[in-house]
């Protein structure tokens, strides 16, 4: 529905960056291929390649996320929109920079645990 | 403290909003029904009336008060099969007893934005399954220092507000109890009524004291029961139906839940609600451009109470209007023609039944038996609740946008 409409018809390429949610670590993975963040890769392979990395071909969780910052619990979205946000506008902060170059397309997702 | 107006406010609606089609089930103290049961029973009857399938419906809104009533937890997402809301976009929204017109607002939101064409509002409650009583579902909404160990319930302070009524506007209690005649009368004509039937002022005055003033046939009961109602674009709306009922306006306003600092007499939360929807849909002399009107009235007082609040009677006269007939289903006004929450029942966030869906019935000349005499052309419904401080306002019409 959101890739719609966005007009994004193939998100391992338009979409720069990703901030999904991962308050387990295995949730991260499931959600990158749930959003079909990477095409039918090996994951596993991909993580240890460096390729989530903030240097790398697609960052994810650039922020920390929620195992990083913490489980925000329903703030979890606001943290994520925040840092989409900052990362955008190229706000995100000076040496030693979480702020990445050349990004300009990003997704964010949050799941309800109860 | 009056606020004088709301500044800001300018409304880029994107497209208008049709109600097409409304359903509700039987409302009684104890249904065997569960409550996703309810809800499939209310939507289906909706989705007949509109001539729509579940295939054809975009999204769901659910309205639905306190889990605590049902007894599940995160209640919204328990009910969502029964709502028709698996595989599609699904909300639930809750302000207490306002939910039964702000489950239609947010209904209201989601098609006039653009985002979806048919948008299917469900509203269900099921108030029987807490033990001993469904007011033991609110023990945990007052302050915990400086209200809870007062052990404060419901009944407790509405008597308080209707006390501070009668004291500031003067009016007797046999005014006040003539509401619950009316009510209790016109719910003889309403298929899905809990308590109707013909009292008298006398039944009233002499019936079991709750927490006087208030007296058992003053309130509504809780009942079990769930509503729908079928929202579409203005493209579809022609398409399904020769009498679409258009939303005009939409209002809704908290107040503080610090009941203690205010006034009770009066519903300032409820004229702002109202004054927000009166600005969108145009109306600027209320008690001139209101056909019917359903406020929320689940105490006879109430209705009386909140007439004042929506503009539709200066403070301190809705009991003189009450008194004159105007608001009986053949009067000038009619008030409550479903028979209100009074006569057919409060099922909280289902109220959007007798409330959303009755003016929509009567603007579609479709009220059967409840049709009230006069030509209707515009319509409002009014919701309240929460701790006493929340209004929503709809304001409907027939007439071509």
């Amino acid at each position: 529905m959101a890739y719609k409409m966005a007009g994004i018809t193939d998100p391992a390429k338009e979409v720069d960056f990703a901030e999904v949610d991962d308050r387990f670590a295995f949730k991260e993975l499931q959600h990158i291929e749930a959003l079909g963040l990477v095409k039918g890769s090996d994951l596993p392979a991909l993580i240890s390649e460096g390729y989530f990395e903030r240097d790398g071909e697609k960052p994810v969780n650039v922020s920390s996320g929620s195992l990083g910052c913490g489980n925000l619990l329903e703030c979890t979205g606001g943290q994520k929109a925040l840092e989409v946000v900052l990362q955008l506008r190229k706000e995100a902060g000076k040496t030693p920079t979480r702020q990445m170059r050349n990004r300009r397309r990003a997704i964010l997702e949050v799941l309800a645990y109860e | 403290m009056e606020v004088k107006k709301i500044s800001g406010l300018e409304f880029q609606k994107k497209r208008n909003v049709a109600i097409v089609g409304a359903g509700m089930t039987l409302w009684r103290r104890r249904l065997l029904e569960t409550g996703r049961e309810l809800s499939y029973l209310a939507v289906k009857q909706a989705l007949e009336e509109a001539g729509l399938t579940l295939d054809d419906v975009e999204a769901v809104v659910m309205g639905s008060a306190p889990d605590a009533f049902d007894g599940v937890h995160i209640k919204g997402d328990y009910l969502l099969d029964g709502a028709g809301g698996s595989d599609r976009p699904y909300v639930r929204v809750f302000v207490g007893g306002g939910t039964g017109v702000f489950a239609p607002i947010a209904g209201y939101w989601h098609v006039a934005s653009g985002l979806f064409d048919v948008v299917l509002v469900v509203c269900e409650e099921k108030m029987s399954s807490v033990h001993p009583h469904a007011q033991t579902a609110f023990r945990y909404i007052w302050d915990p220092i400086l209200e809870r160990p007062l052990k404060p319930n419901l009944t407790w302070i509405f008597a308080m507000e209707m006390r501070r009524y009668m004291e500031v506007n003067k009016v007797k209690h046999e005014d006040i109890a003539l509401v619950a005649v009316k009510n209790k009368k016109n719910a003889l004509d309403h298929p899905c009524a809990q308590l109707p039937g013909k009292i008298t002022v006398e039944d009233v005055l002499k019936s079991e004291p709750i927490a006087l003033p208030v007296r058992r046939l003053d309130i509504s009961p809780p009942s079990d029961g769930a509503a729908a109602l079928v929202m579409v674009a203005e493209h579809l709306a022609r398409h399904l139906t020769d009498e679409p009922v258009w939303v005009t306006g939409v209002g809704w306003c908290l107040d503080t839940t610090w009941w203690t600092n205010r006034d009770l007499y009066f519903p300032r939360y409820v004229a702002e609600a109202a004054r927000m929807a009166y600005k969108m849909a145009h109306i600027t002399d209320p008690r001139k451009q209101i056909d019917v009107v359903e406020p929320y009235d689940p105490f006879d007082y109430k209705e009386l109470h909140h007439l004042e609040g929506l503009g539709l009677a200066k403070k301190g006269e809705a009991p003189i209007l009450t008194r004159e007939g105007v608001t009986e289903r053949d009067g000038d006004l009619p008030v409550c023609p479903s028979g209100g929450l009074l006569g057919v029942g409060n099922p909280i966030a289902a109220a959007m039944g007798i409330k959303a869906c009755e003016i929509y019935w009567q603007l579609a000349y479709r009220a059967g038996k409840r049709q009230v005499k006069k030509e209707v052309t515009t319509g409002l419904c009014q919701a309240w609740g929460d701790l006493m401080q929340v209004g929503t306002v709809m304001i409907m019409s027939n007439k071509r946008p």
